[in-house]
Order: structure tokens, then sequence, then C-alpha cells
């Protein structure tokens, strides 16, 4: 696991190169780093617990840029692709939601219900996942901006604090590729 | 229409910029003109920009999907080192506790896995962990539940594997078995053997109470958490406030603590000697030496530095059951009491860490000694020994522990203003805001029968039933103005207490008009309500408003009540300290001064009202940067509070939070630094392990390490103040904190703002 935080810089600028398989490695290590630090709550608190993607996202940036020094990348860089890493946990616990419970199980509620009907359609996650995957191939900026937003739950403040730029930028960005995914998602959907 | 096609997308995307920035007519102009140069260009952009306005009715994407993780308990069957789970045992605020059994297959073992809640920063911290672990491991004595090993397990949660043991607290175990006295003074003997061994291995238990020394069914003693609290708080010298993220506050358990402990002295293996004279004197009398009127942690700490036990013998009445456990007579236990074990309890219980036994080995001497009949090595004193000699030499911290328990009753009355932020004035809010979650509280309990979502378990919060009183109340209560007056004015001081001030100002605005319906525009009670609804505006930083409204009010009361009245006085202080947020700062000084010669005068120099203002001048003062005049008069303020209230009193934690801001100010940082963390420690063995006050200086101390440069320091603070808990008011603002400039432009500070910010809404949602 150490071995793993110490290449995420490294891996981090493969894939920015293009590296194809840099960007399969730091996806997969960021995964497991997500994993382990919702886990790692729930060793210490014995019970269940909530957490939201953001707060597992702010540890994940305070635990990975301690080890991994002054050379860690920016903020905004991480959790652009740390959001997108984040959408995978989300949809594979959504998957698994029915499975056997075994420990250290997810199950994702939407926030402020504990209602069971209200749990996002997995099916539905899917769709959208892939439409954003299509989003990034045209406007991968847009795409980072659904990941933070949508699936991470930042706000927009937060978000073009995080990359340096205007709230309204951000805004603008959001709107954008709300109407790349709706119109996708309407075809897809057959609608 | 279809699906978009990146080329088709990269090209239309510059245009859609363009038109999501205008407003509606300018779109219309704008698609009218580029029809004329581009009409399949401009019926595309249209196409998708009709689409984009329906977006907003639909709610698309609004709602994401993923807040919160929710994670289940089911760790049983997870592995850890070689054990698996397979029960929970325990929960507490220390971490999590699982029986788990040796899962290798080379031989069957029970063993106690202790998560424990504390951040290990880094790497360092987590192999002095492990190394401290090992030392522990070492010690091995038949009556010692040994630390098998310690570790982080991969996912980064250090933890503690013991010996399991099968038992129950020692004290238990002694009255269910109707042991007599010689029985129980020789079960205790082997205690002070396993105790004496892990001394000469130089490691102190600190933390030495019933729970943690078990008897199992074979009569073996055995106790557990040997050093751990030592483990644990070696962390904490590294990193000083890693043992903050303890959540219990969780190492020490304050009613076996000694003196030393509780005024933060230096804990040696007298310490341990202490505790295990509370044990002893426990079993033997059923009680504990502070007695039963113990109510509160304040009283409990009060009666461990200054109230010497009373002798063991003395306290078994007539009619008491103890005796009847220990298989004798009342009569007869005062009698095996009273002499030798009398005495030796008082060497062991010494306020002063010198005069208690060298050792645990002279105590246990002394009890061998006893139950062979022999003379013991302490001569019985005249428990003439009061507190004055213990006081003399600990002044400072006796002093300091006073503070604390000041801490705990927080009687507030009148207004009190803090300090030079808005994060200090929010505090009188917040401070009623408690008693205010009481009295909700039991509202809850009486509306609660009624309502039907009981059944299915929701519960009803303090909050709606304010909600549902509040709007019941306009309809009860509409014939009957003077009534809905006094009402409306409790309820709006119901929501201010609460912090939720435009409901308040809603009903404190809803009780003046009533009161004028009613044809009591002037009384008292309406005048209150007027000052209460300015004192709202202030609280939302409304000064303006406010400083109107004071004004006119205060005009009002000065020809009503007369300038000298109570109730003017207080419109005064408030309408100071208004002025002063606006920055007036000469006439805001001279309102205060005035209200607090008023207040010495109609209510004498030690009035609780009188001390507030001093404590609201210093506040002014530092406003003003006259920062030694401010030290001045808060130290005043701090020993006055001291001295007539009484140990206990919450507005102290306060004002000596002040204090410390004022000499951070003064550029005394050392100064500053050692009273946080004497109040720190204070405050976390006396206050509840979340409550705010704790968080706000383990954030002042944040503050201190910034101005240092000390910035991993003081963003480790940081971090730690949020998971304890700030005030909502406080984590909005850290962000733009001026005692933390040095951290902005740091990235890992705008992670915990944000952080702040999540946690704040959450309470706020809550």
């Amino acid at each position: 696991m150490r071995d793993a935080d110490s290449t995420i810089v490294s891996l981090m600028e493969g894939a920015e190169r293009g590296d194809s398989s840099a960007a399969d490695a730091l996806f997969a290590a960021l995964y497991a780093e997500l994993h382990r630090l919702a886990k790692r709550e729930l060793w210490r608190q014995g019970a269940v617990v909530s957490i939201s993607a953001t707060t597992l996202l702010h540890e994940a940036y305070l635990d990975i840029s301690a080890r991994g020094g002054p050379s860690f990348p920016d903020r905004g860089r991480f959790m652009g692709y740390a959001a997108r890493v984040m959408r995978g946990l989300i949809i594979d616990h959504a998957r698994s939601r029915n499975a056997i419970k075994r420990g250290g199980q997810f199950e994702i509620t939407r926030l402020g219900t504990e209602s069971a009907d209200q749990v996002a359609d997995e099916r539905e996650l899917t769709r959208i996942s892939e439409a954003v995957e299509q989003l990034a191939k045209a406007d991968p900026s847009l795409a980072e901006v659904v990941d933070l937003r949508f699936f991470c739950g930042f706000s927009f403040a937060e978000i073009a604090a995080m990359q340096g730029v205007s709230e309204r930028t951000v805004q603008r960005k959001w709107e954008k590729a709300r109407i790349y995914l709706h119109r996708s998602l309407r075809v897809a959907g057959s609608l | 229409m279809s699906s978009l096609n990146t080329d088709r997308w990269q090209a239309l995307s510059p245009y859609l910029d363009e038109a999501l920035g205008m407003t509606g007519e300018e779109r219309a102009k704008w698609l009218a003109s580029l029809r004329a140069q581009d009409p399949a260009l401009a019926a595309q952009l249209e196409a998708l920009l009709q689409e984009h306005g329906a977006l907003a009715e639909e709610h698309f994407l609004e709602q994401g999907p993923a807040l919160p993780l929710r994670v289940q308990p089911a760790l049983t069957g997870q592995t850890v080192g070689v054990y698996t789970l397979v029960s929970p045992i325990g929960q507490g605020g220390m971490g999590s506790v699982w029986l788990a059994r040796r899962s290798d297959g080379r031989f069957e073992r029970q063993a106690a896995v202790k998560f424990v809640n504390i951040a290990l920063a880094g790497g360092a911290a987590e192999e002095r962990f492990k190394r401290e672990g090992s030392i522990l491991g070492r010690l091995t004595h038949p009556h010692i539940a040994g630390l098998l090993d310690a570790g982080i397990s991969s996912d980064g949660a250090p933890y503690l594997i013991l010996e399991y043991v099968d038992g129950v607290p020692i004290d238990q175990y002694c009255d269910e078995h109707k042991l007599d006295v010689e029985a129980r003074v020789k079960l205790f003997r082997d205690v002070l053997g396993a105790v004496a061994e892990a001394h000469a291995h130089l490691i102190v238990h600190r933390d030495i109470k019933p729970s943690n020394v078990l008897v199992r069914k074979d009569g073996q003693v055995k106790l557990l958490d040997f050093g751990i609290a030592k483990l644990l708080a070696r962390e904490g010298d590294a990193a000083p406030a890693t043992l903050l993220t303890m959540e219990s506050g969780g190492a020490l358990t304050p009613r076996f603590a000694a003196p030393e402990q509780v005024t933060g002295g230096t804990v040696t293996t007298a310490t341990d000697v202490y505790a295990l004279g509370v044990l002893l004197y426990l079993l033997l009398t059923g009680e504990h030496p502070a007695g039963t009127s113990v109510h509160s942690p304040a009283d409990l700490v009060k009666a461990i530095v200054d109230t010497e036990a009373p002798r063991a013998s003395k306290i078994i009445l007539a009619g008491s059951t103890a005796a009847e456990k220990r298989n004798v007579t009342p009569a007869k236990l005062r009698r095996q009491l009273s002499g030798d074990l009398d005495t030796i309890l008082g060497k062991a219980l010494k306020k002063n860490p010198q005069e208690r036994y060298a050792s645990v080995t002279a105590f246990a001497d002394d009890l061998r000694r006893y139950l062979l009949h022999e003379a013991i090595s302490v001569r019985p004193d005249t428990f003439a020994y009061r507190t004055a000699k213990f006081v003399h030499r600990n002044r400072t911290a006796v002093i300091l522990t006073g503070l604390a328990f000041m801490a705990l009753i927080g009687g507030i009355t009148g207004t009190l203003i803090q300090a030079r932020t808005a994060r200090r004035q929010r505090d009188v809010a917040f401070r009623e805001r408690d008693r205010a979650d009481r009295i909700a509280e039991l509202m809850t309990g009486i509306f609660k029968v009624s309502d039907p979502s009981e059944r299915v378990g929701n519960s009803v919060t303090a909050r709606e039933v304010l909600d549902k009183a509040s709007t019941d109340i306009e309809t009860g209560l509409s014939k009957d103005p003077e009534l809905l007056a006094h009402m409306t004015y409790v309820m709006g001081m119901a929501y201010l207490n609460l912090g939720l001030y435009s409901r308040a100002e809603a009903l404190l605005d809803r009780s003046i008009r009533a009161a004028n319906s009613a044809g009591e525009g002037e009384n008292r009670e309406t005048l209150k309500s007027m000052q209460k609804l300015a004192w709202t505006l202030v609280l939302e930083g409304r000064f303006a408003e406010a400083e109107s409204q004071q004004r006119k009010l205060l005009d009002i009361e000065q020809r009503f009540l007369g300038p000298d009245d109570h109730d003017t006085v207080g419109v005064k202080g408030d309408f100071a300290t208004t002025l002063s947020e606006e920055g007036h700062l000469a006439e805001a000084e001279k309102l205060q001064r005035e209200v607090l010669e008023s207040q010495k005068r109609a209510l004498g120099p030690e009035a609780s009202f009188t001390i507030s203002s001093m404590n609201n001048l210093a506040a002014i003062l530092i406003n003003e940067r006259r920062f030694p005049e401010a030290d001045k008069l808060e130290r005043e303020a701090i020993e006055i509070k001291l001295r007539v209230a009484g140990p206990e009193n919450l507005s102290t934690i306060h004002y000596m939070q002040t204090e410390a801001t004022i000499k951070m100010d003064m550029g005394e940082l050392d100064e500053s630094e050692k009273s946080l963390r004497r109040l720190l420690d204070l405050e976390r063995r006396i206050l509840r392990p979340n409550q705010p006050e704790i968080a706000l200086t383990v954030y002042q101390l944040a503050m201190v390490a910034a101005k240092r440069g000390r910035t991993d320091e003081a963003l480790a603070l940081l971090r730690q103040a949020i998971d304890i808990g700030l005030r909502p008011a406080d984590a909005l603002q850290m962000g733009e904190d001026p005692d933390l400039n040095t951290l902005h432009g740091d990235p890992r500070f705008a992670t915990l703002v944000a952080m702040a910010k999540e946690r704040a809404a959450a309470q706020k949602a809550n």
C-alpha cells in the first residue's frame, strides 16, 4: 500500500501524458485508497458510520499529501482524478448493494434520508456514468465538474477554489455538461 | 434529434458558452443574427438551449446519488494479524473492542482486539506505536492481562491485541461472593503484586479502576490495559494534540484519578498508589472516598484535589448494606476498619504524592503486616493535613483546576460579550443554547405521546416541537394578546438560545406587536422583548439596525425607568457592544465604563453582571489594541470570578480563552500556548468530550502554531478541532480568520476549510 502511495504522483504524471496503463494503475491505487479510508472509519468506530463522499476525498487528499511530500500535485488535479474514482466506487457499491453483506460493505443512500426506495437506482447511475465517460472524450473538463458536483457533492464554490477558476465558470461548465448528458441519456434511454 | 458526437459538440461548445452567459433577451437577438449567418448552427443551438430550459424543471442531476456512504458494522470474520474477529465486546470513546480467535491454526487462543481511536500521523508515529507496544508486550505476570501485539491494520487503524479475560470487575466479584474484609485484603494484595511487577519495569498503569481489575471464575485477578494510557499519551508527547482525538478524553477515569492527574502534575508510580488506595477504600467500604454526594465531575475533581477522604471506618453507618455484603454487622465492620486499615488507606490516599507509600511494595507490606497482626509501618496521623499544604505547593495547578470547576455550571445572566471577533461574541448565545436544548428536550417528552411517527421510531427534535408550538400559538392565543405577547417572548428567547435568529426575530417582533395591541407597549417585559430583538440583530451582524433600535430603546428606558435602572444599564451595555462592532471604539469604551461603574455601585464589584461587564470592556480594549490594559482587566475578572462564584462557572473558561488570545496579541506566544494547554487539559477532563469549548481551545492552539510558522502542527490541530466539533460560526469563518493567515495558500488548509464547512452544514441540518 505504501508503495502505491509514493507512486501516485508519478502515475498522475503518466496519466496526464496519455499513458493508459498509468491511468489504469492510478485508478486502482486511488480506488484502494478510498476504500481503505472508508474502512478505517469502520474499524475505528466499530459501528455504523456515515461518511460523505466529500469527506472521504478530503481525507484521502490529506493522507496522501502527507505521505507524498512537497512534490505532491495540487489539490485540484488530485480531486479531479479522485472524483472520477469515487464515481466508480459509488457505482460498484450500488451494484453490490443487494449482495450478501460482508464486512466493510458500503451502502449508499441519498443525503438526508434513510429510506430504501430513494436509494439511487444502480442502472440509472450506470447510464449516467457511461454518458459521463462519453462526455470525458468530448470535453474532459466538463466531465470532471460532473464527477465533483454530482457524484461527490462538492459545491460550485469548492470546485471553483480547487480549480482556481471563477464560480461562474464552474456553473457554466455544469450547465453545458447537463445539456450534453441530458441529450445523450434521452437518446440512449429512447424516451 | 440525435446524440452529440464529439466533433459536433466541440463545434457547438464555444457558442454555448456565449449563450449561457446571456439574458433571455440578449440571447434572442444573438440567435437571430446567428440565424442569418448559419441557419443550421442556430437551429441546433436553439434546440439545445430549449432543452436546457427544461432541465431546471426536471431537476436533472440536481440530487447527487452518493451522500453519505453508510458502512455496516459487520467486521465479524475479518482478520487482524493472526486473529479472526468473533464478536464485539465493547465500544467506547477510545475505540471498539472485539473478541478474537487465533486463526493461524497452530493453537487455539482467544484474545481481545482493541481498535484505538487515535490518528497516527505518518510513518514515524506508527513506528513508535508499534515499538511502545512491543515494550509493553514484554511485561508478563500471572495477574496481568498481557499485551500480545500492537499494530496497524491493513486499513490503517491502530490496534492492540490483548489477552482475553473472562471475568467480572473486582468490586462486583467481592460483593457477589460476600467476601469478608480479610479475603478482600488478600485478593487486593494480588493486585498490588501485579502493579509492583509493572513498576519494576518502569511501567505505570495510570488508570486503575474496578473495570480494569477483573476476577475470573477461578478467583484469579487480572489487571487489564497496563500502560496503555501511556502508550497513547506518548503519541501526544510527540505530536502534542494527537491524544485529543481520543474522543472520550478516554485515557483517564476521573473517579479514580489522583490529584496530580487532575491538576496536570507529573504522573509517577505514586499515582498508581493513590488509585490503588481508592480501589481498596471502595472494596472495604463500598463507597468512593469522595463520598456519595458527588453529583458532577466538578464536585469530583474538587473532592479529589482538596477534600480529605473521611476515614473508612467513619462512613459505615448502622444499617449499612456494605456490612451485609462483607458478611458482618455494621458495628463489626467499623471495628475491623478502624485502626490499621484506616491508617493504611490514609497513607495511600495522601493528596501529596510524596507523602504516600513510597512504593506499591511498601503498601503491600503493610497489608501483609495487618493480616499477620503485626505493627504496620505508618503511624496513624491526626488527619490534620488538610489541603493547605497541597494548595500551597501546587498553587497554579489548583487555581487552574478551580477555573475548570467553574466551567461546569454556566449560570449566565445578562449580556456577556467575549472578545475581538464574532467567534467569541457568539458564546453568549451558545451558552444559553444548552439550557434551551434541555428545556426543549423536556417539551419533546410532552409532545412525544401524541406524535404518530414516534411509533415507528422517529424521534421528534426539539426544533420540531418549537416549530409546532410557534405555529400553534398564534391561532390558540389570538384572543389573548397579553398572553400571546408573553408566550411569543418565551418562544422567541428559546429560538434565540438555539441560535435560530430569524425565527427569534419574528417571534420577538410578534410579541412586541401583541403587547402594543394589548396596551402594554411600555411595560418592562415589552421593553425586554425590544432589547432581545435588538440583540438578535447584533448576533446576526446587522449592527446598523441594532444601533438604531438600541438608541431608541435606551432613550425610552432612561425616561421611564431612569438612567440607573438595571434594565437601562443592560441596554446600555448591549449598545456599547454594537458600537464596538461598528468600530466606534471610543464611544463604546466610554459607555461600557459607565455601565461598569453603575453596576459596581448598584450591584457591587463582585456581582456576575459586573464581572461580565469587565470582560466586555476588556473586549473593547482588545479592539482598540490596548492589550496590556485588556490583559490587566481580564485577569482581574478571572480572579474575582474565581473567588466569588466558587469554582463552578462556565464563563471562566471563556474568560480564560479570551485571556489566552490577549497574550497571543501581545506576542507572548509561549505564555499563551502554555495557558491554552493547561486549559485544554482541564477542559478535556471536565467537559463533555465534544463540547465546543474544547474545539475552540484546540483552534486557539492552532492559531499560536500558525503564528509561529509551524504549519504542519497548525494544520494537525485544526483538523482535531474540526473532529472535536467546532461551532458552526467558528467553522464557517475559519477560511477568513486573520490569525491563520500564514496558512493561506496551503492546499491542505483549503481542504480543512472545506471539511469544516461541511461539518457545519451537517450540524445545521441536524
